[in-house]
C-alpha cells in the first residue's frame, strides 16, 4: 500500500519487473548482510567467547581449593553423567509443564489486548495503554512478584473484597504459574501488537466489503499479519522461561523447583562449575530440540491447512445450508456488532491493566507501612523516604540501576535493530546463523554467561574494570536478542519489494534504511527498548557476579537485603526507580518528537 | 593495581594494549585451557607478604571499598569512623556469599575492594587460593574482647585471615497457638510436621548446608560425613517426614511467620529474632538441638586491597565494644565483642536469640564447613528432595 508513494513512471514497470523476476526475498545483495555484522561481532566477543568458554569447563572437573575453580587437565565426560540424572529429568519435566502452559496462557491472554491496542485505541490513549503495560516492569522484579505473596495472604487486602486465603494460590503449582505469567506478559504483548499494527486496517474493511466472514477476515488477513508477533511472543516466553529460576520461586513454594535451580544451584551453592555447565549445556540441547520439534509440527500443519483449506469447505457446508445473502458491510446491525466487539476489547484491556498493576499499587502502599518487615503492616509513614536520601548504598544502586539500563538499551537499540532487519532482509545464511546466535543467546542461562564474563573480564585486565561498561556489555547481550526479535516480529512478513523499489530508483542502501526501513521499523524499535530496559532493570545473577566497585544495582541491593529482612526502604527506592525510569522516558519521547516535527514521530513511534 | 600487593599480571605472552589482542588471546584461551591456567598462575604468593609490611598511614579523603551483605554494617559505625578517620566508606553488596567467593576467586586481587565480610567456612578456600591477605593483629588490639564462641575455629584457627564480625546459630520457630509444647530437638521439630494444622505451613531452609545438615545434627553424625549410606538415610527421613507437608524452601520466613502463613520453620538466629518481634506474641523460638551450626561472618582482607591500613583502622574500629553494639543494634547478630552486651539498650527484644551461645556448650555448635566430597553428596541429595516435592 505504503508503495504508491513511490512516484513516477517507473513505478508499475518496476512493481511488475520484480514479481515476474524475482520471487520470494528479492534479489540478494551484498549489503544486507551488514545489518547483522554489529550483532554477529558483539556477541561473538561477549557471548559465544564467555558461553564456549563456560562449554569447555563441563568436560573438566570442579576444584573448590586452589585458584583454578575448574581442572581441564583430563577431560572428561563424567559431569554428563553425573548432571543428567533422575533429579535432573525430574525437574525438567516439572519446568516443561511451567513453561509450555506459562508460554500458552501468556499469549492468549496477551493477544486480545494487543489487538485491542492495535485496532481499539487511538491517539493519547495508546501512549497510556503501552504505557500502562510497560511501567509495573520498571519496578524490580522482587518487589513486584513478592507484592503478590501480600495480596494473596489469607488475611491480606484482597479479604476486603470477599477474596479468601488468595484463591489458595499460594506456595502451589498455580502459584508458580502466576508469577510466571505475570512477568512474561509484556514480552507477549508487545511483539503482537508491534505485528498486528503494521497491518492496515484498510485490508480488513476490503476484505468485509468484498463478503468474506468475520471468522474468514481473521483467518485469511490477521492472523498471517499477526503469525510473526505470535512465533516472536512464544518464543520470547517460552525460551527465558525454560532457564529462569526466580519467577516461580517466589510464589510457587517446594512445587516451583525447576532445572534453572540445579543449574544455579551446582554453579553457585555447589561452587561446581564443571556440574553447572554440564546441566547448562544439556539444558540448551533440550530447548534446541523442542524448538525444532516445533518449527517442524508448525511447517506440517501449515501445510496440512492449505491443503485441506477448512474454511472453504466451512464456506461450502454454509453455502448448502443458508442463502448467501448477507448484510451490506457497514449497515446499522453489521456496526452494532463490530461495537460490541469492540466494547468487549477495551473492557478486557482494563482489566488486564488492573491486574498488571495491582501489585505495583500494593507495593507502593507498602512502601509507607513504618513497620520493619515489609509484609507487616504496622501503621502509616513516609518513614522510609525520608530514610532514603541517608543511605548511601540504596541511592547508589538507584543511580547505577538507572545508567546500565539506558546504556545498555541504547546499545540494544543501535544493534538489534540493525538484527532485525537482517533477520528479514540478509541473505539466507546470514538468516539463518543470526537467528540460530540469537535463539541460543536466550537459551542459554544467565549464570552461564556471568561466569564466562567473568574470567573473560579478569583476563582483559585493566580494558575491562570498568564496572558499568562491564554491566551494560553483559546486559546488552539479552538485550539486542530481545530487540531483534520484536523488530523481525514487525518486518517479517513485509513486502520485500518495498524496500527493493526504493534502490530501484535509486535510494542508496542508506537511505533506504533511513527513509524507508526505519520508518517501518520505529514502533518496533520503541517496544524493543522498553523491553531492553525492562530485562536489564530485573537483572540479578549477571549484575551481582560482574559488578565490581561502586556498581551495586538496586535489584541486588533488595535481593541482599533478603538476609536481613525486607523494609519499606527497599519499596520505596523501587518506586522511586519506577518514577525516574518514566520520566526519563517522556523526556526521550518527548526530546525526540521535537526534533522529528512533533505529532508525525509520535505517531509512527506508536504505529499510529 | 598499586601498592604493596599488586598481583602479578597472568602471563600468557600477549601484548594487552590493543583492543583485538584480547580476542586473540581469549579464543587462544578456549582451545588450551590457558586462561585458566593464566589465571591460576598469579595469587597465592600475595598472601606471602608480611602482615606487618602494610602501610600505617590511613590518608584522609581516600575511600574505602567495602564488600557485604545490604543494610549489615551499621550506619552509625560507619559514620563515626568517617568522621574520626576522614575516609569514606563505601559499601558494594553481594546476593550470596558464594557469588562472592566466586569473585574474589577469579578476579585474583582486581575485585577492587579493600575489605570483605565473608562467611568463615569459605575461609579455607580463599586462603588456599592466594585471594586473602594476613590481617596485621598488632593493629586490632580490641580482638582481645572478643568471645571464644567466634574465635579460633577451624576454618582459620589462627585468626589470621578472619577476624569475626557478626554470627549466629540455627534453630525452628513456631507458633505456639498451633503448634502445643516444647520443642527441643530436630527430631522433635520435624515429628510436628505430621500435624494436622501445620500441614502445609512449614517451611525449610533453601540451602544444603542448613537442611541437609539439620538431620546430621539430630543424630550424631558429622555433617561432613562422605558416606553415601548416610545421605540415603537423610533422604528417607525427609522424603517420609518433611516432603508432604512442605510448604516452602525459604532462607528467610520472617515475613511468613510473622503473617501466619508459615507456622513452623527453620530459621536462622537473626530471622527467627525479626520474625518474633514483627509477629504474634505466640512466636516461639529455640536452638537446633541436639546440635546445630555455627556461622560466622568476617573482616577478610582481599588481596589487591588499595587501603589496607584504612581496612584495618575500620576493623578495630567496628571491635571497640560501643561500636559493636551500635552493629548488633542495627542488624540484630552478635558481634562477638563479650563487652558490648552491657551497652546495648535495655529494652531491645530478644536479646536471648542474639546470643545464643549463653549457657550452651561449646560442642553444641558445629561450625559451618566446606569439605569438597560431603558438599557434593549433601548438595545432590538437597537437589533431589527439591525435585521430589516438586513432583
Amino acid at each position: 500500500m505504503r508503495t504508491t508513494t513511490a512516484r513516477g513512471p517507473h513505478r508499475t514497470a518496476g512493481g511488475r519487473l520484480r514479481t515476474a523476476g524475482l520471487p520470494g526475498r528479492g534479489r540478494p545483495r551484498p549489503t544486507r548482510n551488514l545489518a547483522g555484522l554489529p550483532a554477529f561481532v558483539w556477541l561473538a566477543a561477549f557471548f559465544v567467547l564467555p558461553a564456549g568458554l563456560v562449554a569447555v569447563y563441563s568436560l573438566g572437573e570442579s576444584s573448590l581449593f586452589g585458584s583454578s575453580p575448574v581442572d581441564l587437565s583430563r577431560p572428561t565426560t563424567d559431569r554428563y553423567q553425573e548432571a543428567f540424572s533422575d533429579t535432573f529429568r525430574i525437574v525438567l519435566a516439572n519446568t516443561l509443564r511451567l513453561s509450555v502452559v506459562g508460554t500458552t496462557l501468556c499469549v492468549l491472554l496477551a493477544l486480545p489486548v494487543a489487538y485491542a491496542i492495535a485496532t481499539r485505541i487511538h491517539g493519547r490513549w495508546r501512549y497510556l495503554v503501552v504505557a500502562a503495560v510497560v511501567v509495573p516492569y520498571w519496578t524490580p522484579f522482587l518487589l513486584r512478584t513478592y507484592a503478590w505473596r501480600i495480596l494473596l495472604d489469607d488475611r491480606g487486602p484482597l479479604t476486603a473484597v470477599g477474596v479468601h486465603d488468595g484463591f489458595g494460590l499460594l506456595d502451589t503449582r498455580g502459584g508458580a504459574q502466576l508469577g510466571v505469567v505475570y512477568n512474561y506478559l509484556p514480552l507477549a504483548i508487545l511483539p503482537i501488537f508491534v505485528a498486528l499494527d503494521r497491518l492496515d486496517p484498510a485490508v480488513r474493511r476490503a476484505g468485509r466489503d468484498l463478503g468474506a466472514t468475520p471468522w474468514r477476515v481473521f483467518w485469511q488477513v490477521t492472523l498471517p499479519a499477526v503469525r510473526p508477533g505470535l512465533i516472536t511472543a512464544a518464543l520470547l516466553v517460552f525460551v527465558p522461561l525454560m532457564g529462569d529460576y526466580v519467577t516461580p520461586s517466589v510464589l510457587g513454594g517446594v512445587r516451583a523447583t525447576v532445572v534453572g535451580n540445579f543449574v544455579y544451584d551446582s554453579f553457585l551453592a555447589g561452587q561446581d562449575w564443571a556440574l553447572g555447565a554440564a546441566a547448562a549445556v544439556i539444558l540448551v540441547g533440550v530447548v534446541a530440540a523442542l524448538l525444532a520439534l516445533a518449527w517442524v509440527l508448525s511447517a506440517l500443519a501449515i501445510r496440512v491447512l492449505r491443503i485441506v483449506r477448512p474454511l472453504d469447505i466451512t464456506a461450502r457446508l454454509r453455502a448448502r445450508t443458508t442463502t448467501p445473502e448477507r448484510p451490506i458491510a457497514g449497515s446499522g446491525s453489521e456496526r452494532r456488532e463490530r461495537d460490541l466487539w469492540g466494547v468487549a476489547l477495551r473492557g478486557y484491556t482494563v482489566l488486564l491493566v488492573a491486574f498488571l498493576w495491582l501489585p505495583i499499587l500494593t507495593i507502593v502502599s507498602s512502601s509507607f507501612n513504618t513497620g520493619n518487615t515489609l509484609a507487616v503492616w504496622t501503621g502509616f509513614g513516609t518513614r522510609w523516604y525520608t530514610a532514603v536520601p541517608h543511605n548511601d548504598a540504596l541511592l547508589s544502586s538507584i543511580a547505577v540501576s538507572l545508567r546500565v539500563a539506558a546504556l545498555s538499551t541504547v546499545v540494544a537499540v543501535l544493534i538489534g535493530t540493525l538484527a532485525g532487519i537482517a533477520l528479514v532482509r540478509a541473505g539466507r545464511a546470514t538468516r539463518t546463523g543470526l537467528n540460530g546466535l540469537l535463539v541460543l543467546v536466550f537459551t542459554t542461562p544467565e549464570i552461564v554467561t556471568a561466569v564466562g564474563l567473568l574470567v573473560l573480564y579478569v583476563a582483559a585486565g585493566t580494558i575491562a574494570s570498568d564496572g558499568t561498561a562491564r554491566l551494560v556489555i553483559a546486559h546488552s547481550v539479552i538485550s539486542v536478542t530481545v530487540v531483534a526479535f520484536v523488530v523481525r516480529a514487525r518486518l517479517a512478513g513485509l513486502d520485500p519489494r518495498l524496500p527493493d523499489a526504493a534502490a530501484d530508483l535509486g535510494a542508496a542502501p542508506g537511505a533506504v534504511l533511513r527513509k524507508v526501513l526505519l520508518p517501518l521499523t520505529l514502533p518496533a524499535v520503541a517496544a524493543g527498548a522498553m523491553l531492553a530496559s525492562t530485562t536489564s532493570l530485573d537483572d540479578v545473577v549477571t549484575s551481582s557476579m560482574l559488578g565490581n566497585v561502586g556498581t551495586t544495582t538496586l535489584p541486588v541491593y533488595i535481593y541482599s537485603t533478603l538476609r536481613t529482612g525486607l523494609k519499606g526502604d527497599a519499596a520505596a527506592a523501587g518506586v522511586l526507580l519506577t518514577c525516574l525510569v518514566a520520566l526519563s522516558t517522556a523526556l526521550v519521547v518527548a526530546l525526540l518528537g521535537r526534533r522529528r516535527q512533533g505529532a508525525a514521530a509520535f505517531r509512527s513511534l506508536l504505529g499510529g | 593495581m598499586t601498592g604493596p600487593t599488586a598481583p602479578r599480571r597472568p602471563s600468557t605472552g600477549l601484548t594487552r594494549r590493543q583492543f583485538g589482542t584480547s580476542l586473540a588471546l581469549l579464543s587462544g584461551g578456549l582451545l588450551s585451557g590457558g586462561l585458566l591456567s593464566a589465571c591460576g598462575s598469579n595469587g597465592s604468593k600475595g598472601t606471602s607478604a608480611a602482615a606487618t609490611s602494610y602501610p600505617t598511614a590511613v590518608s584522609r579523603g581516600s575511600t574505602l571499598h567495602v564488600y557485604s551483605w545490604a543494610d549489615y554494617i551499621s550506619p552509625d559505625a560507619i559514620k563515626s569512623f568517617q568522621d574520626k578517620t576522614g575516609v569514606t566508606v563505601q559499601v558494594d553488596t553481594y546476593d550470596s556469599a558464594e557469588q562472592a567467593v566466586a569473585k574474589l576467586r577469579v578476579t585474583q586481587g582486581t575485585s577492587g575492594y579493600d575489605l570483605v565480610v565473608m562467611d568463615g567456612s569459605y575461609v579455607p578456600q580463599l586462603s588456599s587460593a592466594g585471594a586473602l591477605l594476613a590481617w596485621d593483629k598488632t593493629r586490632l588490639p580490641s580482638m582481645e574482647g572478643l568471645s571464644q564462641t567466634f574465635l579460633a575455629k577451624a576454618w582459620d584457627p589462627t585468626n589470621t585471615y578472619a577476624i569475626p564480625k557478626s554470627g549466629g546459630s540455627t534453630g525452628y520457630v513456631w507458633d505456639s497457638a498451633v503448634v502445643t509444647g516444647a520443642i527441643t530437638t530436630w527430631d522433635d521439630f520435624y515429628a510436628r510436621f505430621a500435624d494436622a494444622a501445620v500441614d502445609g505451613r512449614t517451611s525449610v531452609i533453601d540451602g544444603a548446608p542448613s537442611f541437609i545438615s539439620s538431620y546430621f545434627w539430630g543424630h550424631a553424625v558429622s555433617d561432613q560425613t562422605t558416606d553415601p549410606a548416610q545421605y540415603q538415610a537423610a533422604e528417607k527421613y525427609f522424603t517420609e517426614k518433611v516432603l508432604p507437608h512442605l510448604a516452602q524452601f525459604n532462607s528467610y520466613p520472617r515475613a511468613d511467620l510473622a503473617k501466619g502463613t508459615v507456622v513452623l520453620a527453620q530459621a536462622f538466629t537473626g530471622d527467627a529474632r525479626g520474625a518474633l518481634i514483627d509477629g504474634p506474641k505466640t512466636l516461639k523460638f529455640a536452638l537446633g538441638g541436639p546440635k546445630s551450626d555455627l556461622y560466622v561472618d568476617h573482616w577478610v582482607l582481599p588481596n589487591g586491597t588499595k587501603s589496607p591500613a584504612a581496612a584495618h583502622a575500620f576493623v578495630e574500629h567496628v571491635l571497640q565494644p560501643a561500636n559493636a553494639a551500635a552493629e548488633t543494634t542495627f542488624h540484630g547478630y552478635f558481634t562477638g565483642v563479650t563487652a558490648s552486651k552491657d551497652l546495648l539498650p535495655a529494652d531491645m527484644p530478644h536479646k536471648e536469640i542474639i546470643f545464643f551461645d549463653e549457657g550452651v556448650p561449646a560442642d553444641h555448635f558445629e561450625p559451618a564447613t566446606v569439605t569438597p566430597a560431603a558438599r557434593k553428596l549433601s548438595l545432590a541429595t538437597f537437589e533431589r528432595l527439591k525435585a521430589l516435592a516438586a513432583k
